[in-house]
């Protein structure tokens, strides 16, 4: 059979085959492009807040003026269970203003230093697991903990806020606009820059 | 005859791609790579056929495609990868498993060299300034090109012990 036809065309076989596999299994089994809904997607228990649930994760525009407010702020998400609550640049500023909310920045410590939200926290995402709580100090669970990190294509906010969420915060935000959104509408920084 | 340079069953001896093509017809090289690229590639596609989220999360860290087209590629490419691993373990479509694999890992490498050239962690998709950040990335790259060489490697053996690939050949 190897004889019979060229490498090119085996590869070529070899492509559709497993494409039309992929599409069957994920079809079957909801996974995929055909799930429903990103449960176990990352530990989160799936997108609010009108975000579609296909194709993946959909963040928020980083631009938060072509995009719809994000829902207030809350400690609970949809169904009423904890839950990371993605928040727009307004609610950020607001719990900022209201000086009741913890910022936590989830970026590399260098990029920390450079520049980060003024009184944000220095927490990278990847933070060992046995020095995690002791970089949170005495700060109460049920207080209001925002993570950002450079901007809507980035994960580790989301990755911290899971994690936050697994030592016992209650009531963690996600600022997918970051770092660039806040110097960009030259909101409070402080740092090296 | 005079003038003419010493050959091996069709290689020319000194000829730069004589040592190749020797390395390439040896039985036991080509079995020892088959199975160690074939199961790397089933390996690593077992995983990511389980959880295609978490793949797909992986493929948005190097920021080229939208979270839309990063499932699509999660849900599609460990199977073809499966595929690819499955037929260099068994032989069968070999010349084509090899080459596909070779192609990519090829852009595999190209797009881990695209993150790096942003300066982005892809551990995570971040943005960073941090330069460890950056080792993880080199050495997937380091990583792939081997594994590119061992799969083009693989490729030519298959033709050379067919008979379809005689480096240094004169033809008359």
């Amino acid at each position: 059979m190897t004889r019979r036809y060229g490498p090119l065309v085996q590869a070529t076989m070899i492509v559709v085959v497993g494409s039309l596999l992929g599409v069957g299994y994920n079809a079957v089994t909801n996974k995929g492009m055909f799930s429903s809904q990103q449960a176990g997607y990352r530990g989160w228990e799936g997108l609010r807040d009108g975000r579609s649930s296909q194709g993946g994760v959909s963040r928020p525009a980083a631009d938060s003026s072509d995009s719809p407010e994000g829902k207030p702020v809350s400690s609970h998400g949809s169904n009423g269970s904890t839950s990371p609550v993605p928040i727009s640049r307004g609610d950020a500023v607001a719990l900022f203003d209201s000086g009741c909310a913890v910022f936590v920045d989830a970026r590399h410590k260098i990029d920390y230093d450079l520049g980060h939200i003024r009184g944000a926290i220095s927490l990278p995402a990847k933070t060992p697991a046995e020095e995690f709580l002791s970089r949170l100090g005495d700060i109460p669970k049920e207080v209001a903990v925002v993570t950002y990190c450079d901007g809507a294509e980035c994960n580790s906010s989301l990755d911290l806020a899971v994690r936050l969420e697994k030592a016992g915060f209650t009531n963690v935000k996600v600022f997918f606009g970051g770092w660039n959104e806040w110097q960009v509408n030259s909101l409070p920084t402080e740092g090296s820059k | 005859m005079a003038g003419e340079q010493p050959s091996d069953g069709g290689i020319q001896v000194g000829h730069p791609g004589a040592v190749w093509a020797r390395l390439a017809s040896s039985r036991l090289i080509t079995v020892v790579g088959r199975l160690v690229l074939g199961i790397l590639f089933v390996w690593a596609a077992v995983g990511k056929i389980e959880d295609p989220g978490v793949f797909a999360a992986s493929i948005e860290n190097y920021r080229i495609v939208n979270p839309a087209v990063a499932m699509i590629i999660a849900s599609i490419l460990p199977w073809i990868e499966l595929l690819c691993g499955l037929c260099i373990l068994s032989g069968a479509l070999r010349p084509g498993a090899t080459l596909l694999a070779a192609a990519m890992l090829m852009i595999f490498t190209l797009a881990i060299l695209s993150a790096l050239a942003r300066g982005l962690d892809i551990t995570c998709g971040c943005l960073t300034q941090d330069a460890d950040a950056s080792k993880i990335g080199w050495t997937k790259v380091v990583e792939n090109l081997v594994l590119t060489v061992l799969a083009v490697f693989l490729t030519t053996s298959r033709l050379c012990r067919c008979g379809g690939y005689r480096p240094g050949l004169r033809m008359k």
